[in-house]
């Protein structure tokens, strides 16, 4: 049924398109077919709000024009096939106002006479638009009821939100000088699945998509809460692409906020296709090594940031979020760090560090000491080392750039190349990179290996990919130029740059310069989930304690130590106290009842006394 | 600044520059008692440093614009080119230890005129920076500083032996005291106690205090462990830091992994240097507010440059001629502005700290978003222009 609904509304369409097509001016003939077609409908007014939307369009738009009449009125749709669920605009749409129309119809039939006196008594009288308004705006409401199976209908006022909405995949229905806009976009999505880029062995596996409503939904199942703040800005001339700023009241600063709305505001572009465009606006400086932006395809990561005081940004068509203010420590942080034993999180921590360190560090002082300071070196190490560079014609610098600039070619074309070539070349890469170059004496095997360690080091933090490899490369150049010395004043140089650096006013070496305790617990060592009282402390707003202390907590959780019941009380009670004016708001019932009962209190019920 | 940073510049600073040749030149003149030299200057400079806290907490309020005097301006203006003049010659002091550590310790033949414009660009980036991203990079590095001199002279201590200091009644209290102002030009800490407290905010004389001894008697166990090891060779080493370790590393048959742990330190003395200058710039800036600061800082580093590959070009015999002419004007200086600034301070009302600043002040990461605000408020204070009087009295009118 709703399949030939749909055959004969396309039949109508294809019709009016196929009488455009032999004519000559395409303005002429679209005022005409919709002259033509509102043959005989008292709905004048009508033909402006729809005839100014189809002046917009011309048939190399494809977008549809279905002109329904319902009683004296006649009711316009605007849709483009390509994007509306065909399905739902037939049983939702096309149906109900079947519907009505026979309903309107059957009315009328049974009013007939009445209506014909009515017109012979009114014929003098001159006020069609006003009542014809007013039967459209009725209409309009009947409408609305009608199709009130459709949810997140909107009405539309002028003809730029009715294009607006034709674009975004609506259904725009047009009656008299109003408009009502159903969202029944039916483009393929694609399913939620685990983010490539940042896979974790514990830990949820979803990771966001390109559509933002889907976003937004995983982001509202994990933060329930009133509390919880999305500002729409529509950015991009041609694309008018939706970005969603995501936090919550009371715990981001409204500095912040205000500043990161004011640049979305401010981007004037064509189009925007990736969220990557917006962070490019976002950063302080055109010119950046660093980035200040922070992203993530994860929602329990961007939840998590939302939940420390930063805003999040979601942008229609990328399925990577924006997280602001950025700090660097958050690179060496992993979501899995959060799903496993603080002290293997904290190995990994450290690991993480020594691998950047590594990654950065290594080809550049394996030069130096080579060209500068092998004093430095042991005695049997520098031997081994003497013995396997011996014969090589090339300085070792020069040596060094040969293959990183090898291990760079081979890194860019594995990430074009196809799978199925994938065996074959890198067979070619091993071999001819590993022992076929070092055998005939072009190269050496501890630069190779230095380098492969390198290379592997780096992506041990996937965000810092680009900067580590340019780092290196500058820090081999020095280190092979002016040895150690170089190394030293290079990296003091990167450092005080850092330091000196900020991301929406927040130092971004933070935690440790500036030092903050309280954010140390998260930052090296990556201490137990009860430790973690408050929330970072320049980045959150007000309400910084995220739950009471650790050892109220464990009182309440363990039922079984009875006999440290009483001492335990006067501790917590203590800490309860000291807590209460942290923060300022904290319901003392609440604390008290815990006590008494001596159960576990689940953390919802405390958060809500709170 | 906040009060943790001042605390790591001050240790970073006592200690940066006394590890490099100093040990070598006082182990020369007093061999075994050199370190009783060091205990002298820590009691002599324990006094001043309280002194020094005194009238910064009493100035700390005021900018260089004291007085609408013409005179005191005149005055004024000298006290601060003299100031300048100090921690350029600090500052060279500093580059010169960094200089011969790599130049002629770490390297057989750098060619250093060439080099050197990247330590050059290095310092004058730091001393650019602000005195805000200087103290951030003192609190970044400040584990691995002091990391690296603890490893240091834990791994010298494996050689030392302690008995070498002794006899005590052996000891020359008064070649003690008499050559004490042959080194003056290497101590004088206090100074530097003076300018960085009028930084900071919320800092104590105890922590002051504290931190200063344990590293003035760090130093002292270095002083001792260096002679003990080399004894009456120790006034022929390059550096006291370069050889400390030296034997206990040739002992285990790992090469020179410790210089790793060297260069590490130096970090702490590059930083030093940037904070001399920066001092500098900031003096001569207040004398002549319509040059800028970049400018300023850049004919201060080509004098430096200059200083470096046209004088000094050789640290060990240029450097003794360099301190034996400068020993007294820097200690003339020091003199002079401890006096002015007692004076000062006991003219000076004390400055009113209310209570909801000192509770409010307890939160070092709340402070450091403050401190921009007030850094800006001083700034701006020193750089309006004070009317003359003659002009005071026409408004008067």
């Amino acid at each position: 049924m709703s399949q030939t609904k749909l055959k004969s509304a396309k039949n109508i369409t294809k019709n009016s398109n196929s009488t455009k097509k032999n004519k000559n001016s395409k303005s002429n003939q679209s005022n005409s077919q919709v002259k033509s077609m509102a043959k005989g409908s008292s709905g004048s007014s009508s033909q402006n709000l729809s005839q100014q939307i189809s002046e917009m369009f011309d048939q190399d738009n494809k977008v549809e024009q279905l002109k329904i009449n319902i009683g004296d009125e006649s009711v316009t749709l605007f849709y483009i096939d390509s994007l509306i669920d065909k399905a739902l605009f037939a049983g939702g749409i096309l149906s109900q106002l079947e519907k009505l129309s026979s309903e309107q119809s059957s009315n009328a039939s049974s009013q007939g006479s009445q209506i014909s006196k009515s017109k012979s008594k009114n014929k003098s009288s001159n006020n069609s638009s006003g009542s014809n308004q007013s039967q459209s705006q009725t209409l309009l409401e009947k409408i609305k009821l009608q199709t009130v199976s459709i949810s997140g209908v909107v009405e539309a006022q002028d003809v730029n939100e009715c294009l607006k909405n034709i674009f975004s995949g609506f259904v725009v229905l047009v009656v008299g000088e109003g408009a009502i806009c159903y969202p029944i976009f039916g483009v393929e999505k694609r399913g939620i699945q685990e983010p490539p880029t940042s896979r974790v062995v514990k830990g949820p596996r979803e990771g966001f998509v390109e559509d933002i409503g889907t976003n937004l939904g995983l982001v509202r199942k994990r933060l329930k809460t009133n509390k919880l703040k999305i500002i729409d800005i529509f950015v991009g001339e041609k694309t008018d692409t939706q970005v969603s700023l995501v936090y919550l009241e009371g715990v981001a600063k409204k500095e912040i906020i205000a500043d990161v709305k004011k640049r979305i505001k401010n981007i004037n572009i064509d189009a925007i296709i990736d969220s990557y465009y917006i962070e490019s606006y976002l950063e302080e400086d055109r010119i950046k090594f660093f980035r200040r932006v922070g992203n993530t395809e994860k929602p329990d990561v961007f939840c998590a940031k939302v939940l420390e005081g930063r805003i999040g940004i979601l942008v229609d068509g990328s399925p990577i979020s924006l997280t602001v203010p950025f700090v660097l420590f958050e690179d060496l942080q992993s979501s899995g760090d959060y799903y496993s034993v603080p002290a293997m999180a904290t190995f990994a921590r450290l690991m993480r560090i020594f691998g950047l360190i590594t990654a950065i560090l290594a080809p550049g002082i394996y030069v130096s000491l080579q060209s500068y300071n092998y004093r430095i070196l042991p005695i049997n190490f520098l031997i081994a080392l003497l013995s396997s560079i011996e014969g090589l014609s090339i300085p070792p610098l020069i040596e060094i750039l040969v293959v990183l600039l090898l291990f760079e070619i081979i890194t860019e074309a594995s990430l074009q190349m196809p799978s199925a070539l994938g065996m074959a070349l890198s067979i070619i890469g091993a071999l001819a990179l590993g022992s076929t170059a070092v055998d005939a004496g072009l190269l050496s095997a501890p630069s190779i290996v230095i380098v492969a360690i390198s290379s592997v080091a780096l992506y041990i933090i996937p965000d810092q990919i680009s900067e580590t490899r340019l780092l290196r490369l500058l820090m081999t150049v020095v280190g092979g130029v002016i040895g150690l010395y170089g190394i030293v004043t290079a990296f003091m140089i990167l450092t005080t740059y850092l330091t000196s650096m900020t991301s929406f006013g927040i130092p971004y070496m933070s935690p440790l310069a500036p030092s903050i305790k309280s954010d140390k617990k998260d930052a090296f060592v990556k201490q137990p989930v009860q430790s973690m009282d408050t929330r970072p402390e320049l980045i959150a707003a007000e309400d910084k304690v995220r739950q009471q202390s650790s050892s109220s907590d464990n009182d309440d959780m363990s039922v079984t130590n009875e006999q440290n019941d009483s001492t335990d009380q006067n501790e917590s009670e203590k800490n309860k106290a000291s807590n209460m004016k942290k923060s300022g708001a904290v319901n003392q019932k609440s604390s008290k009842k815990q006590n008494s009962t001596g159960k576990a209190k689940s953390a919802k019920e405390v958060t809500n006394d709170v | 600044m906040t009060c943790r940073q001042f605390y790591i510049m001050i240790a970073v600073f006592v200690i940066s520059l006394k590890i490099q040749k100093l040990p070598c030149f006082v182990s020369n003149a007093l061999e075994k008692d050199g370190y009783l030299l060091i205990l002298l200057y820590f009691l002599i400079e324990f006094a001043l440093i309280c002194l020094a806290m005194f009238i910064a907490k009493r100035t700390k309020d005021q900018s260089y614009e004291f007085s609408d005097s013409v005179v005191l301006r005149v005055l004024k203006n000298l006290l601060l080119i003299a100031v300048a003049f100090y921690f350029l010659m600090q500052g060279v002091l500093f580059y010169e230890a960094i200089q011969d550590l790599f130049s002629h310790i770490l390297f057989e033949n750098l060619p250093w005129t060439l080099f050197s414009i990247l330590l050059i660009a290095l310092v004058f980036y730091l001393a650019n920076s602000g005195l805000k991203n200087i103290s951030l990079s003192f609190e970044l590095y400040a584990f691995i500083i002091f990391g690296s001199l603890l490893l240091i002279t834990i791994f010298g201590a494996v050689r030392t032996d302690f008995s070498t200091v002794l006899p005590f009644q052996t000891i020359n209290f008064g070649k003690i005291v008499s050559s004490a102002t042959d080194f003056s030009f290497w101590f004088g800490d206090f100074f530097i106690v003076l300018l960085l407290a009028r930084e900071a905010k919320e800092i104590k004389l105890k922590w002051t205090l504290l931190v200063y001894t344990i590293s003035m008697l760090l130093l002292c166990l270095m002083y001792v462990e260096f002679y003990s090891i080399y004894v009456s060779y120790s006034s022929m080493q390059p550096s006291m830091i370069s050889t400390l370790s030296e034997q206990s590393m040739l002992g285990v048959d790992i090469g020179r992994i410790d210089w790793f742990l060297i260069l590490l330190s130096e970090i702490g003395t590059i930083l030093c240097s940037g904070v001399c200058l920066y001092f500098a710039k900031k003096s001569l800036h207040n004398v002549i507010p319509k040059i800028g600061e970049g400018y300023i800082l850049a004919a201060l580093m080509l004098i430096l440059y200059l200083l470096d590959i046209l004088l000094l070009v050789d640290f060990r015999i240029k450097m003794i001629v360099y301190i034996d002419c400068l020993k007294y004007v820097a200690l003339g200086i020091k003199v002079v502005v401890i006096i002015v600034g007692t004076i000062l301070a006991v003219c000076s009302k004390k400055s009113n700290q209310t209570k909801s600043e000192k509770t409010s002040q307890n939160n070092s990461a709340q402070r450091f978003l403050k401190e921009e605000k007030s850094v800006n408020q001083i700034e701006r204070k020193s750089k309006m222009p004070k009317l003359n009087s003659s002009r005071k009295k026409k408004v008067k009118a």
